[in-house]
């Protein structure tokens, strides 16, 4: 190893950039280890969504019958009543 | 001019010669910042005052007539301003195995202090050292830096005598980095990791050198018995450039985020 001035600023601008540039390589694999993380998160958080919308979809689906069927029961009750009313009148007490 | 006595540390001094007041009477900075290295070294050491272009002969002849010949150096810098290239300039130029960088508006105020940077230092694990620094009103300007939320000195404007609410800045303590305005290596560290990078001119240049430090393994370390005057104004201005945050951030960011030394109350 050289030590005259010229000679140790020659090599320390040689070692920093190399010391630089494995920080900077080393920063840029953390940061892509991040963003995989932060994928795999979301990807992860995007099928439970999935899960759940097709979960609610289903539930969704059962309310809409309920609802239509609660919605033909008083049809139904209102038919029978007329009917009966219209029974009691024709025929003998 | 080979010296008599083999230099134990090389105290490397970047400078312009400036010129300014201190407690009311004016003086030249480097001037007294050697003067008070010289009367309190306790060690043999060389001085390598890096003499930008600015700077007057005058201020060189009165350099180095303060110390037997050869003990203070003055070493031309002629490019424009880069603090890394003076530091690494001066560096080289060193021939002690230690190296004590210090900027020139600093004046001694512990007698022992270099004893105590070297005690610190005298751990292999210890990569550098750094003091503790009082602003011209007595108050704290460095007791170690912190880079968790900000690149910081910790502790910063609390009373110079303040070791903090759990008395960690009286503690010789592992810190995420220190100033270079005043701190001790040794030169196969600074062979090792490369010295200053000269692409950080003005800014961060000491957080990018005490991160490739830290890239080796060993440790930054502060001493809170060496003390110093550092009669940088509070209110300075750092005049930080953009490409110099990019670059710090893209070599070390999540390190210095990751700043385990400072707990978040001082």
């Amino acid at each position: 190893m050289s030590d005259a001035p010229a000679d140790r600023l020659a090599r320390w601008a040689e070692r920093d950039a190399i010391v630089g540039l494995d920080a900077e390589l080393r920063q840029a694999h953390v940061a892509l280890a991040e963003r995989d993380a932060q994928i795999a998160t979301l990807r992860e958080r995007c099928d439970q969504l999935a899960n759940r919308i097709t979960q609610l979809e289903v539930e969704r689906d059962a309310l809409r019958h309920r609802v239509a069927a609660t919605e033909r029961a008083p049809l139904a009750h209102r038919v029978y009543r007329r009917a009966r009313s219209a029974a009691a009148r024709v025929l003998p007490h | 001019m080979a010296l008599a006595i083999e230099p134990a540390v090389s105290v490397v001094i970047p400078s312009i010669g400036t010129t300014g007041t201190v407690h009311g009477a004016d003086r030249v900075f480097v001037i007294e910042a050697v003067r008070s290295v010289l009367a309190t070294a306790g060690t043999p050491i060389e001085v390598v005052v890096v003499a930008g272009r600015e700077m007057h002969q005058r201020v060189i002849d009165d350099l180095e007539a303060l110390a037997e010949p050869g003990i203070v150096r003055c070493v031309p810098y002629r490019d424009e301003f880069n603090f890394s290239a003076t530091v690494n300039l001066g560096a080289a130029h060193a021939v002690a195995s230690r190296l004590l960088l210090l900027n020139d508006d600093t004046e001694v105020i512990s007698p022992d202090w270099l004893e105590r940077m070297l005690d610190a230092a005298s751990d292999p694990s210890v990569g550098a050292v750094g003091a503790r620094l009082l602003f011209e009103d007595g108050t704290l300007q460095h007791a170690g830096h912190t880079y968790r939320t900000s690149l910081d000195h910790v502790g910063f404007g609390l009373p110079g005598t303040s070791g903090g609410t759990t008395g960690l800045l009286h503690r010789r303590r592992r810190v995420a980095g220190v100033t270079a305005a005043c701190m001790l290596t040794s030169i196969e560290v600074f062979d090792l990791v490369g010295g200053f990078s000269t692409t950080l001119p003005g800014n961060y240049n000491d957080v990018d050198f005490c991160m490739k430090v830290r890239a080796t393994g060993r440790h930054i370390v502060y001493e809170p018995d060496a003390v110093l005057s550092h009669f940088e104004s509070k209110s300075r201005v750092a005049g930080i450039r953009p490409d110099e945050i990019e670059l710090i951030q893209r070599r070390w960011l999540t390190d210095l985020v990751d700043d385990p030394f400072t707990p978040v109350v001082v």
